[in-house]
């Protein structure tokens, strides 16, 4: 039976009229138009999915969106400011970290949730941070290096949207 | 995998809201808290429910409280990332941060509940092997009232537990221990996010100025049908003293004996059987480190 829902995605309210059943990461790509999360693996070990919601990294192919009511939603739509990108965006192309880019996505959000709380990790604890995040395409030392600028830079929370 | 199959959300804000409706339907609802290994098996279809029972407007099952005398009880919704971060449980009973700190990736520990990780009762659940050797108990809520279970009871087989109809796990308690208890948890699987392939628990009192182990429990992990407590080990383990260490071999070869694991996707049972007698062994060494001796005797 659809109910409607109520879903605070990067700061915007959107109502939406959706089964129970729907995941998350489908309303969002789908119903919503926010194509930036993929979906991978389905099952929450490849991190490709990953959103924030109230600023942490969760899946959202694991979430049915009726348990996001309420909640931000923080996309990697949501990041980037009218006037730059955020300045892990701007790294990743920097220290060319991006190479398919399916990854991506979910690497940054992970990387922005572990700078909010953490904003000078030792290369351990990004590595650490980015453990569920999986990339098939870069082996991970450019991705590594694009956080690490960021801190270095000490500008990790620049060009945040609210949300 | 399959898109699942359609159920109904339903919203109690009751315990015997919760129980009622478990009981009224039975086989075809399940309750949800964090959803990580449920939609999981839903999308395999290995579960199909007609009804999701939330919990999440349930008041009361979001705490962890510290009772002097008693111990803690933390609420089912608990999720495993706020374990891991607890001031109060980094306090008390540091170990559960730590098993905390190991279940699958921090995406899924946003999400995933205390009550979920022992209700989906996989034999590899992480947060089992230090419960058992804290000597946890099980609060469950059901139609007539509350229980509680000890935790050793709680698992009965893969995937199953002891709650009855209308029933559900609402905490855990973990009784008061004294400074000198002492716990390690152990885990290992082939990546930093995996399923435990062997998981252990250590839990002792260290007695001075004997310097010994007492009170020894030792539970472990996906090596059999449930989380269990290696009793024969405990026995070679019980009173050592600190300064000698070729009991702990032993210790580890009996509960490498006790162990029954099998074959499957993740590793053999002769590896994991391997892995049993070392992580006990570091399970040991780790408890044995945090032994406090006066100065100078360091």
């Amino acid at each position: 039976m659809k109910q409607q829902v109520w879903l605070k995605v990067n700061g915007a309210d959107y109502e939406v009229f959706i089964e129970p059943s729907r995941l998350l990461s489908e309303v969002l790509r789908e119903d919503l138009g926010f194509t930036g999360s993929k979906v991978g693996c389905e099952e929450g070990e490849c991190g490709a999915c990953t959103v924030l919601l109230d600023g942490a990294p969760v899946r959202s192919c694991l979430i049915l969106a009726v348990q996001a009511k309420g909640k931000a939603i923080t996309t990697i739509e949501g990041l980037a400011s009218e006037e730059a990108l955020h300045p892990l965006q701007q790294a990743f192309i920097d220290h060319f970290a991006v190479q398919c880019g399916f990854c991506t996505p979910g690497m940054i959000l992970t990387a922005k949730a572990l700078l909010d709380v953490n904003p000078n990790p030792t290369e351990e604890e990004i590595r650490q941070a980015l453990a569920g995040n999986l990339c098939r395409c870069t082996g991970y030392i450019k991705i590594i290096e694009a956080v690490l600028a960021v801190k270095n830079k000490g500008k990790a929370t620049d060009g945040d949207r609210q949300g | 995998m399959s898109s699942m199959k359609s159920f109904d959300y339903l919203e109690p804000t009751s315990t015997a809201e919760v129980c009622e409706l478990l009981a009224r339907f039975d086989d075809s609802a399940r309750v949800i808290a964090g959803g990580t290994d449920l939609l999981v098996a839903m999308k395999r279809r290995s579960l199909n429910p007609l009804k999701l029972i939330s919990l999440s407007k349930v008041q009361g099952l979001k705490t962890i409280e510290y009772i002097p005398g008693l111990g803690l009880r933390i609420g089912a919704l608990v999720s495993i990332s706020d374990i891991q971060f607890s001031p109060i449980i980094k306090e008390k009973v540091p170990v559960l941060a730590h098993a905390a700190a190991k279940v699958g990736s921090q995406a899924i520990r946003n999400m995933a509940t205390i009550g979920g990780n022992l209700c989906n009762a996989a034999p590899s659940a992480d947060m089992a092997p230090p419960l058992l050797v804290l000597s946890a108990q099980a609060l469950c809520s059901g139609l007539t009232g509350d229980r509680r279970i000890i935790l050793e009871k709680f698992f009965t087989g893969p995937g199953r537990t002891s709650l009855t109809k209308g029933e559900f796990l609402a905490g855990i308690e973990v009784p008061e221990t004294s400074s000198s208890r002492l716990c390690s948890f152990v885990k290992v699987g082939r990546t930093a996010v995996d399923i435990a392939l062997v998981n252990t628990a250590v839990a002792a009192t260290f007695e001075y100025p004997r310097r010994c182990l007492t009170g020894v429990r030792i539970a472990l992990g996906a090596v059999g049908p449930v989380p269990f407590r290696s009793v024969k080990a405990e026995v070679l383990a019980e009173g050592r003293s600190i300064a000698a260490d070729g009991w702990i071999d032993e210790t580890g070869m009996a509960a490498a004996e006790e162990a029954q694991p099998i074959n499957d996707v993740r590793a053999s049972a002769d590896y994991r059987r391997a892995m049993v007698k070392l992580l006990v062994r570091d399970a040991f060494r780790n408890v044995i480190a945090q032994a406090i001796l006066p100065q100078d005797e360091r």
